[in-house]
């Protein structure tokens, strides 16, 4: 490149340090720039430095206004220093500088209580009628789980323990008496206290099958169906053996409660690891990665909703199911149980909806 | 990439990207553009200072685990077997919902970060919402906790027997170790799935420009009032680059005692041999440094504003 030869007329100069007033033949550029500006980068300095951990609310109204004009300022410095600086320390300066008011400026808005409150009132239905295609999918397989389940050992009564595991069954089997079946459904009043214990157990213990099954979804969605099936052979076989001994309406009413709730937090987990694969498969517009990340997003906090799910199954399993023992009123409570779902994931926070269309909450709750 | 269409676009150090950065623009890890259109470059936080901050807040956590099974056990004779339950539901909570509390109340910082000086940002430039924080957050579970449960546990799952699941979960473990380990931006799992970077928080000072003055007073030096003031032609300010400019504003930032006379004798030596310099009076190691420093900011910088960015005394530059 020999645009220097053009300049020469210029290139005669010598470059001198800039002394005392008198003997400067020249500004550096990049100092008067910064004298210019120094004011405001310090101004804004003093700003941040006050906001400490604590973020905006720190300051006054007009302080907020003042915060933002000067972060738009130490971005445009920051631009021109680079443009125009050599000196190290002053781009390194702005760099952090609106790097700090950035942090403070764009911190997380919402407090905690806040950012819940505002999930469960408006993103938390909002979010699941817009899954309703893998949801209604991984309900879909459960139901046919619960089916087949069922009609297998309807057929072949031994067939229980290849559904149901040792644990789960806590000594229910093909071969139980009625009458002892009958015994654990009614439940025992008496023991309240120690169930609450069981009902906690049981809350962490299914929130975090609901957290993997959405983990799992990760892994392109099938393991999340699969175990979405499993749950749903299980409860076909403990229906199978409740019907043999006439108890079939019993036990419906035993479960449903507190597995309206619970089911369809299940489905909901692996309908959001579901949305993950889906993503990963069927990336549309976006970049595979970038598709993934978004689904991801979504359906993490949906999960926190489902745990929030999962927490009231265990509540009504805990004490509702124990305390009450009428196979009438938990019906009636199943019935309610199934109606608050739909409602709430049918119609809650509708009106941000943007122009969604009529959700198929006919299946969401089934 | 050097020189593209003549004109460099190395990014380093101060230097300059392409003015249009768009956010779908490669970026160099931790970088992001704000939605002010401003690229930053953040320092990624080290893996050091990650793994110190998660042992930090591992231990808070264990802390106030222990402390609630202590609660737990000292409240069970008045409130009997209630207390278990809550005592179940609170240590469920801080398990699940400690770091993702933590990171929206304190602005991406968990106590461990704080102490470390690192925190959480939005690799997009937006805001770090709530749904950025549940999602780094809850991918733990899958990452760590789950598979160190399994590694602890003697049940087999589905007549798999309990060793081969401990190899699975040790291996699990051990990929997502090394995440973090190879990933420019190295990003957790969670980090990758929530589309966010820890970063150090940055805390620069804005010192002096050097080129202010000629040269600090120095007990033994000159004053800087002396109108002999080196001179220099361009000749001369044309043999180093923007590598050299920024070794030398580096070597005179620091305090003398630091640096020592010796180096600066040599330094000035150095840079008078290469340019050819010569003068009848002899200046003060500090202050010839120091005002070639300018001079040769002043130099470069010109150059600059014509679009032509000499990297270092091995560009050819402008020649």
């Amino acid at each position: 490149m020999n645009g220097g030869t053009r300049r020469e007329a210029h290139s005669t100069d010598t470059y001198t340090a800039p002394g005392p007033a008198t003997r400067i033949p020249y500004t550096l550029r990049s100092l008067q720039f910064r004298k210019e500006r120094e004011a405001s980068w310090q101004e804004l300095e003093g700003l941040l430095s006050r906001t400490g951990g604590a973020g905006l609310p720190k300051l006054r109204n007009d302080e907020i206004v003042r915060l933002v004009e000067l972060y738009r300022a130490a971005g445009s410095s920051l631009s021109v220093a680079r443009a125009i600086s050599l000196d190290r320390n002053v781009v390194e300066y702005l760099e952090g500088l609106t790097q700090r008011a950035y942090l403070v400026l764009y911190a997380p808005r919402r407090r905690f209580l806040g950012a819940i409150a505002e999930f469960f009132t408006r993103d938390f239905p909002r979010w699941v009628r817009r899954l309703r295609v893998p949801l209604t999918l991984t309900i879909t397989v459960f139901l046919a789980g619960i089916l087949t389940g069922n009609r297998i050992v309807h057929g072949d009564s031994e067939r229980f323990y290849s559904f149901v595991s040792q644990e789960m069954a806590q000594g229910r089997g093909p071969h139980t008496e009625p009458a002892e079946l009958l015994e654990i459904l009614k439940g025992d009043p008496e023991s309240a206290g120690e169930l609450s214990v069981f009902a906690s157990f049981l809350l962490s213990h299914n929130a975090q099958i609901g957290l993997l099954s959405f983990g799992i979804g990760f892994l392109g969605g099938l393991p999340a169906l699969i175990l979405v099936l499993v749950n749903g052979l299980g409860l076909g076989a403990f229906v199978a053996i409740h019907e043999r001994a006439g108890l079939g309406l019993d036990f419906w009413a035993w479960v449903l409660p507190h597995g309206i709730p619970e089911m369809f937090a299940m489905c909901l987990c692996a309908a959001a690891g579901l949305s993950v694969g889906q993503a990963l498969l069927f990336p549309g517009p976006y970049r595979r990665w970038d598709a993934v990340t978004r689904a991801g997003r979504r359906s993490a906090t949906l999960v926190v909703g489902a745990v929030a799910l999962f927490m009231l199954a265990a509540l009504l399993e805990g004490f509702f199911r124990q305390l009450v023992t009428s196979t009438t009123v938990r019906l009636v409570v199943a019935t309610v149980s199934f109606l608050a779902v739909v409602g709430y994931f049918g119609f809650v926070g509708r009106g941000s909806d943007s122009g969604g269309r009529w959700p198929a909450h006919g299946e969401d709750a089934r | 990439m050097n020189s593209v269409a003549g004109v460099n676009v190395r990014p380093q150090g101060g230097a300059s990207r392409p003015e249009e950065v768009s956010p779908r623009a490669p970026l160099v890890a931790g970088e992001l553009v704000t939605p002010e259109q401003v690229l930053l470059r953040f320092e990624l936080a080290t893996l050091g200072s990650r793994l110190s901050a998660v042992l930090v807040d591992t231990i808070v956590l264990l802390g106030m685990t222990l402390g609630v099974l202590a609660a737990m056990w000292v409240l069970d004779n008045i409130f009997g077997p209630w207390i278990h339950s809550a005592g179940i539901l609170v240590i469920f909570a801080l398990r699940n919902f400690y770091f993702i509390f933590m990171e929206l109340r304190f602005s991406g910082q968990t106590l461990g970060k704080r102490a470390t000086g690192i925190r959480v940002v939005a690799a997009d430039g937006g805001s770090l919402s709530t749904g950025l924080v549940f999602a780094r957050n809850l991918t733990r579970e899958l990452e760590f906790l789950f598979p160190l449960a399994m590694v602890f546990s003697d049940v087999g799952v589905g007549g798999i027997p309990p060793i081969v699941i401990r190899i699975v979960a040790v291996s699990w473990i051990l990929v997502m170790c090394f995440i973090p380990i190879r990933t420019r931006s190295k990003a957790r799992l969670g980090d990758l799935v929530a589309g966010t970077l820890v970063v150090r928080v940055p805390r620069p000072a804005l010192l002096r420009d050097l080129a202010e003055r000629p040269s600090p007073q120095s007990a033994t030096g000159p004053k800087t009032t002396d109108p002999d003031v080196p001179v220099f032609t361009q000749a001369q300010l044309d043999v180093y680059g923007i590598h050299e400019l920024q070794v030398l504003e580096d070597v005179l930032r620091r305090p003398v005692g630091d640096v020592g006379y010796r180096l600066l004798d040599r330094l000035a030596e150095t840079i008078q041999k290469r340019i050819g310099w010569e003068s009848s009076r002899r200046h003060h190691s500090r202050e010839f440094l120091s005002a070639f420093y300018a001079a040769q900011r002043g130099r470069l910088e010109k150059e600059m504003a014509f679009g032509r960015r000499r990297e270092s005394k091995r560009d050819p530059g402008t020649e």
